[in-house]
């Protein structure tokens, strides 16, 4: 990602951002509120398109791509808070997931009908569900899960269309201890599966102990970047979280 | 299993018996709304159709009217045979609504339902306008109906309500079932996907846009071949058949029967047209449709807002606990 810039008429969101993400690691970017982080985020996932600069992924340029296309580029991203087809069940949820994974046009919908999701689809649902911990829930529907589960479900269903990148607005927001030790196992298993994760967190705890590496915004810039122990460190990301330091003194 | 199974297919036996006999049933008049019933359910169902993906449009009669209009012009200017212009008035339905997609879905909720209604004038307006093909406000007249059958034994007038009766019925029973294979299908649940959240679809990968056009087109075209069914029954149409007083029937039978079952829609009409036709009629209120409907929509979104469908499971419920009740 090259000097992405982001403006929202007069205001500058995003300023000349340039961040690079390794493949198969865990990249945190954090920054105080108002940074820029989700809005860097948005437009990654193509939710916004950039005001200018570039983005590219596996020697691709996905910049200003609609999210369906950046999805079908093997990025995928998750969604703060409940967001989730409350109305539906869990595993239909799942199931909307895999739905690059399918040919879809009329004529084989009308051949399929009800049928259509019998093989290995189900399977691969139902393998999803269990490794997120939801594998009693199939048949509930996602409005009734507990949050925690609510949160797993919105990640198995970004795992379901099977991306090479997830992209993790907010993971453990509003969660409690528990709760937060959970997602970061499940966390840390996907990237054992291979899958490069961007995530963008306010909790430093989960933050430091997850992430490979770190990536510090402040004001729409790049702050600092480095592992988890040099950041803690870094005089310029204290300065940036609790205020210049002779204010502090 | 066996048993539900068995149930099944005695209620399936039973709904296609009453609706071969009933026809022979009714008098005259009464056989001829019937025709116009059979083909509202597919105007209706069509509607629920475009509906699954949470989109509203108040649109959908002209639609029914493009459809009436094709298929009129091609049997009567190009000399089609009916039947097959009624599939090409679905056609031209549904790329009619294919254009407007472009437009009009560059919104979505309550500005694709205003987006809508102006298409819709639009539409009407130009068949106001040109007088030439489409016959100005009093639009056009002397349609062809079917050709009648005379194979043998087998004679059929097509003018006869309860032969168009049948006829109807063929025709909406399979648009019934394409649109249940469709609905059950992957492309259903995308619909759904799209209705309850399209950020979160988008996110996985889903064209949201293509599917909302996809359902547009498709309702489109069957409310297009409802149109054509009405129009070489009726063999007169013009466009004030199709505006926006209509419109506010087939939302009501939708809100009424509830949209959230395949049976709601159905349901809705089936009982506001026995309700227009039967007991209006017989009290002398058929000018107080509009007031009468009105009341019940009102009604039916401060007290039951789910429709008479959501009725149905409860119903269901009561007969199973008074005991024995449930086999009878």
């Amino acid at each position: 990602m090259e000097g992405l810039v982001k403006r929202f008429g007069g205001l500058v969101a995003v300023d000349g951002l340039d961040l690079s993400v390794r493949r198969g690691e865990i990249r945190g970017l954090i920054g105080p509120n108002g940074a820029g982080k989700t809005t860097t985020f948005n437009v990654i996932s193509g939710f916004f398109a950039p005001s200018s600069g570039r983005i590219v992924y596996r020697a691709r340029d996905v910049t200003g791509l609609a999210m369906h296309r950046v999805a079908a580029e093997g990025l995928v991203r998750t969604f703060q808070h409940s967001t989730l087809f409350l109305e539906m069940r869990v595993r239909d949820n799942v199931l909307v997931g895999r739905h690059l994974q399918h040919r879809r046009d009329l004529f084989t919908a009308l051949r399929q009908g009800g049928a259509w999701s019998a093989a290995e689809d189900r399977e691969r649902v139902e393998e999803i569900l269990a490794f997120f911990g939801l594998a009693a829930y199939g048949d509930a529907l996602a409005a009734e899960l507990p949050y925690g589960a609510q949160r797993a479900l919105g990640m198995a269903v970004a795992l379901a269309a099977e991306p090479d990148m997830m992209l993790l607005d907010e993971p453990f927001a509003g969660m409690n201890p528990e709760e937060t030790r959970r997602m970061m196992e499940l966390v840390a298993a996907l990237r054992a599966r291979g899958i490069t994760i961007l995530l963008v967190e306010h909790d430093m705890q989960a933050v430091m102990g997850l992430c490979d590496a770190i990536s510090v915004m402040n004001f729409g810039r790049l702050l600092a970047e480095g592992s988890p122990a040099e950041i803690r460190r870094d005089p310029k990301v204290v300065e940036a979280y609790l205020g210049s330091s002779h204010h502090a003194a | 299993m066996a048993e539900r199974r068995t149930l099944g297919a005695a209620f399936a036996l039973s709904l296609v018996v009453a609706l071969a006999a009933l026809p022979h049933l009714l008098t005259y008049s009464q056989q001829e709304i019937l025709v116009f019933l059979v083909i509202n359910v597919l105007l209706v169902m069509s509607y629920r159709f475009l509906a699954l993906t949470g989109e509203w449009s108040l649109g959908h009669v002209v639609m029914m009217g493009v459809g009436a209009y094709a298929s009129a012009l091609a049997a009567k200017r190009l000399g089609f045979p009916v039947p097959i212009a009624m599939l090409a008035g679905a056609a031209v339905s549904a790329a009619v609504a294919w254009v407007l997609s472009f437009p009009l879905f560059r919104m979505k909720g309550f500005y694709f339902l205003i987006g809508s209604f102006a298409a819709g004038e639009v539409i009407r307006l130009l068949w106001k306008r040109f007088r030439d093909p489409f016959g100005g406000p009093k639009g056009l007249k002397r349609i062809p109906e079917i050709a009648d059958i005379e194979w043998g034994v087998l004679q059929v007038d097509f003018f006869n309500p309860v032969a168009y009766y049948y006829f109807c019925l063929a025709v909406v029973s399979l648009s019934l079932w394409l649109l249940w294979r469709l609905e059950r299908s992957s492309i259903g649940l995308t619909f759904h996907a799209v209705h309850w959240h399209d950020g979160l679809a988008a996110s996985v990968g889903v064209d949201t846009r293509r599917y909302r056009t996809l359902a547009l087109v498709v309702a489109s075209a069957f409310a297009g071949l409802s149109g054509a069914l009405f129009a070489h029954y009726v063999g007169a149409i013009n466009p004030t058949r199709f505006n926006i007083e209509e419109m506010v029937y087939v939302l009501t039978w939708a809100i009424v029967g509830g949209t959230a079952t395949f049976y709601g829609p159905i349901l809705g009409v089936v009982m506001l047209t026995v309700l227009n036709e039967v007991v209006l009629r017989k009290m002398g209120l058929e000018q107080a449709r509009p007031l009468v409907y009105g009341a019940i929509l009102i009604a039916f979104v401060m007290f039951l807002p789910r429709g008479l469908e959501s009725v149905v499971p409860r119903l269901a419920r009561l007969r199973l606990r008074r005991p024995g009740s449930a086999r009878a």
